[in-house]
């Protein structure tokens, strides 16, 4: 089911949390809605489920208009930050939960809900964990019983608010990889919200990069990445470094875009070595040029030839690949 | 490595001690004494007091009457928290303030405004066609004044800690308001609303300065047991007073536990 955003505006209070919005996102689509806090990428989340109405504008989903639709009827899985899941029931009645509110004529039976809740836990791998309380499960655990909560209504879209901002760096790897997987599988339009720039790129179709409450950029991981619109796109993507030389407009590099040499060469520059750190796979040096302040940040594979012996205070030359 | 495993804080020995001392001290042994004094009355005598009209009638009336304030309480005051924690408005906080206004009043200067405001030719009581001061439900009304500040303040944390995000997303899940507040708020109020209902009712058993006043005190229609209390006592026939006494208490015991039990139940099983 796709969706069209149109002409969406926000104010709360003196505060415009989101300025002429258009968006179309195509049925299937796993889309990023990505951003710094504030940015208005969560109030755009919630005026598509219907949590939140807009000033002006209007959601269309499939063709039909639902700006005035109630949350209830617009079908949307809803994944909370927080997960949101009912602490006085156990898993399993947390995944019944939308079946069991179903109007009678149209609520299953419990031998069919029952069936239902066993498959959608199989689908998130934690069926084991159908009779215990939420403050039983780790955090990685509740998000994905959450998801499996939303999913059980079968909505026709899902949304996500920064479904894993409150898990540990490893787990939020390893469920993000789950995610994308899963929608790979069940191929639901799906819509979620993250601060995370590596998150985004590595899970989303495409990523509608926000700042101060409108649009910057839309396009896929790569585009946005390789093409950035604006200078805020290209900031917020990845570190960057600004470089001047005599007084000229800056260049803009990222970390790993550049060569280093140990020796003078012509089109160097030259830099005094602050810092060397060891990051993994490649190792990040900190240089101080000559008239300015701002430090540049350069990153090599660890056995790069240049790094050989290298310590601090030592000058290295180095050429920004733009 | 040592067996004992010992707490992260220290001194659990000593606030023990402190309890068990200032538990017995203020409570317990009042209490025995007061068991103790009863024992002066022989089986006859206490037999006579059990079945007395006066006594059964009193009992009656103290447990009902407390027991429709509660309920009333419980059903206001679920309202009240309600307002104060989900909405603002201006005024709000003096509101908020006005609640445990019924436990700063002397209760004795509640009675008798209550009632003069409740009396059949009083500013309130001359617009009702039926009397209300100098009834049961003028009893009632004292107690609901009274205890009105337990249920909501029982409440008022719980329901603040009640994430918004909830209820959105029992809505997403296509819950109706009703079934939002019968399967998600009701389960995690119910312990805290019967805690206070508990102590709304318990308080008021034994309420008796602002009774005074709007009962009117005539046996077998208004007559509350700890008035009946007092009256022993001005009789000097303190036997009696204590019997009664430990009455009220075997009967409220047994009713607080009950509540308890129940309470257990509706706790989340974790």
């Amino acid at each position: 089911m796709s969706i069209e955003v149109q002409n969406i505006n926000k104010r709360f209070g003196q505060f415009q949390a989101l300025k002429e919005i258009n968006l179309h996102i195509q049925s299937g689509e796993l889309v990023a809605l990505l951003g710094p806090s504030g940015c208005g990428k969560t109030s755009l989340l919630r005026i598509i489920a219907g949590l939140e109405s807009p000033d002006t504008g209007s959601i269309v989903f499939h063709g039909e208009d639902v700006s005035t639709h109630d949350v209830r009827d617009r079908n949307v899985g809803f994944v909370f930050q927080h997960y949101a899941l009912f602490r006085h029931m156990t898993v399993f009645d947390n995944v019944a939960f939308g079946l069991r509110m179903k109007p009678r004529r149209e609520r299953p039976s419990e031998k069919v809900i029952a069936e239902k809740v066993h498959e959608l836990l199989n689908l998130v791998q934690l069926d084991w964990l159908a009779d215990r309380y939420p403050e039983q499960l780790s955090g990685g655990q509740r998000q994905r019983i959450a998801l499996a909560r939303a999913l059980a209504v079968e909505p026709k879209i899902l949304l996500l608010d920064e479904p894993f901002g409150a898990l540990d760096a490893k787990v939020r790897k390893e469920l993000r990889r789950w995610l994308a997987r899963l929608h790979d599988e069940v191929h639901l339009t799906s819509v979620f919200v993250t601060h995370d720039q590596e998150e985004a790129m590595e899970v989303a179709d495409r990523i509608v990069v926000m700042n101060k409450g409108v649009i910057e950029q839309i396009g896929t991981p790569a585009e946005v990445y390789e093409q950035p619109a604006s200078e805020f796109v290209y900031h917020f993507l990845g570190d960057a470094n600004k470089f001047s030389v005599d007084g000229a407009d800056p260049v803009l590099f990222r970390p790993h875009e550049v060569d280093l040499d140990r020796v003078s060469t012509p089109g160097y520059h030259a830099g005094e070595v602050k810092d060397i750190r060891l990051l993994g796979a490649v190792t990040r040096v900190t240089l101080k040029t000559e008239g300015q302040d701002e430090l540049i940040e350069t990153e090599v594979a660890k056995d790069h030839a240049s790094l050989a012996g290298l310590r601090k205070g030592e000058t290295l030359y180095f050429r920004p690949r733009v | 490595m040592s067996r004992r495993t010992s707490p992260v804080i220290p001194g659990f020995g000593l606030t023990l001690g402190y309890t068990i001392t200032y538990l017995a001290l203020i409570v317990l042994i009042p209490l025995a004494g007061m068991l103790i004094y009863s024992m002066q009355l022989s089986a006859a005598q206490w037999w006579g007091l059990i079945t007395s009209r006066q006594v059964l009638f009193s009992l009656q009336l103290s447990f009902g009457a407390a027991l429709f304030a509660a309920l009333l309480n419980g059903i206001l005051g679920t309202v009240l928290a309600w307002v104060l924690v989900r909405y603002e408005f201006p005024g709000k906080r003096i509101i908020d303030a006005m609640v445990d206004m019924p436990f700063a009043l002397p209760t004795a200067v509640a009675g008798i405004a209550l009632t003069a405001l409740y009396a059949p030719n009083g500013l309130i009581g001359s617009l009702f066609p039926f009397k209300i001061a100098y009834t049961p439900l003028g009893i009632a009304l004292a107690l609901v004044f009274v205890t009105l500040p337990f249920v909501v303040r029982t409440l008022q944390p719980v329901l603040a800690d009640i994430p918004k995000e909830v209820e959105e997303a029992a809505t997403c899940l296509g819950a109706r308001p009703w079934q939002v507040f019968r399967y998600l708020l009701l389960p995690t109020l119910l312990p805290a609303w019967i805690t206070g209902f508990a102590l709304a009712f318990a308080r008021g058993v034994g309420e008796y300065g602002s009774v005074v006043f709007i009962a009117g005190n005539i046996p077998f229609k208004t007559e509350i047991l700890p008035l009946l209390i007092v009256s022993k006592l001005d009789q000097y026939d303190y036997a009696g007073a204590t019997g009664i006494g430990v009455i009220m208490l075997a009967v409220s015991f047994i009713l607080l536990l009950l509540i308890n039990l129940l309470q257990r139940r509706f706790q989340p099983k974790i």
